[in-house]
């Protein structure tokens, strides 16, 4: 008969949930009934404590999303407003200076990619550079010799079309100086 | 009042002697400035010179390109005509680029169709020099080419020389 008057402390309790418990008091937890709804509640205990807690009352799911996505539109408005004011906040000779910085990179890719001058001027006199169709007589080289063999074809050493080639092979312009 | 003019006329003196002093100051300098810029860069002379192409063979020169470098600090080349006699004679200037006159680089050129052409040396073309420097004027002189009525290649010299 176990000694109902003396129940076994909670650690008892617990080792002879666990069953590991000595034989006495595995016995009176047995035989015990308030020993036994004790043993109830402990078992229960764990679950209890790493259940998370139910939200309170009333919250909204949706209206918790809705603030977060406020939140956040409002931290890009002031991150835009800031980068904003930092162009607002420059000397008005550092943004005259950077606009002329961006012109002149536009020109000079303007420049740079601007497709090759090959006409001839009358009027300013310009003769640009001889070019590889130039060399007639296929020796490989753009000469005064070329111009020879198109003067030859075309019997006069003196005609526009001989004198037009000429100009190019004395051009300095990458004329064929050899 | 007399003590009043003669202090006046004094002054007035000073003035003229540091005026006198002043124009003096400037024409001596200004005489030392001229001998001095006359030192310092000659008169320029206006010369010509003749362009020889030697062919060195039988066989008749029907075209010519050469190339010329001179130091434009010392000379410029103020003008060009054809050579002495047919088929390059004064009727049949050079091709060149007019930037060449001044630029210490200069190519010239010429050809013909006619069907007397020379042999040897002859001078195919007139320069007129511009020179600002003593001394005769270094004109370097390279064939870039020369060729027969046949449009073949020969080998040939060229050098600038005053007129003999």
């Amino acid at each position: 008969m176990p000694d109902t008057h003396h129940h076994p402390s909670l650690l008892d309790l617990e080792l002879a949930r666990t069953g590991e418990a000595s034989a006495e008091v595995a016995a009176h937890v047995r035989e015990c009934a308030e020993c036994q709804a004790a043993l109830q509640q402990l078992a229960g205990l764990p679950e209890k404590l790493f259940t998370p807690a139910a939200p309170p009352g009333g919250f909204d799911r949706g209206k918790e999303e809705a603030m977060f996505a406020f939140i956040r539109r409002r931290a890009a408005d002031i991150r835009a407003q800031r980068s904003r004011r930092a162009f607002r906040i420059l000397p008005a000779w550092l943004k005259v200076a950077a606009g002329f910085a961006v012109a002149g990179v536009i020109a000079a890719l303007v420049y740079v990619t601007r497709p090759p001058h090959r006409a001839e001027s009358a009027s300013t006199g310009t003769v640009c550079a001889a070019l590889p169709a130039d060399d007639l007589n296929r020796d490989g080289r753009v000469d005064i010799l070329d111009a020879l063999a198109l003067a030859q074809q075309t019997q006069g050493d003196r005609s526009p079309e001989v004198c037009r080639l000429a100009a190019r092979i004395v051009s300095l312009n990458g004329g064929g100086a050899g | 009042m007399t003590a009043h003019n003669t202090k006046h006329e004094t002054r007035n003196a000073k003035r003229g002697w540091l005026l006198f002093g002043l124009l003096l100051l400037a024409a001596v300098s200004g005489r030392a400035a001229a001998a001095a810029g006359v030192v310092e860069s000659a008169t320029p002379r206006f010369e010509t010179r003749e362009l020889v192409v030697d062919s060195r063979g039988a066989v008749g020169l029907a075209a010519w390109q050469v190339e010329l470098k001179y130091d434009p600090a010392a000379v410029a080349i103020v003008g060009v005509e054809g050579g002495a006699a047919a088929p390059f004679g004064p009727d049949k200037p050079p091709f060149y680029d007019p930037k060449g006159l001044t630029a210490g680089r200069i190519i010239l050129a010429n050809l013909t169709t006619d069907g007397k052409l020379r042999t040897g040396a002859q001078a195919v073309a007139k320069l007129h020099l511009r020179i600002t420097a003593p001394g005769e004027p270094k004109i370097e002189t390279k064939v870039v080419a020369a060729g027969t009525a046949a449009g073949a290649r020969i080998k040939a010299t060229a050098e600038v020389k005053k007129k003999s």
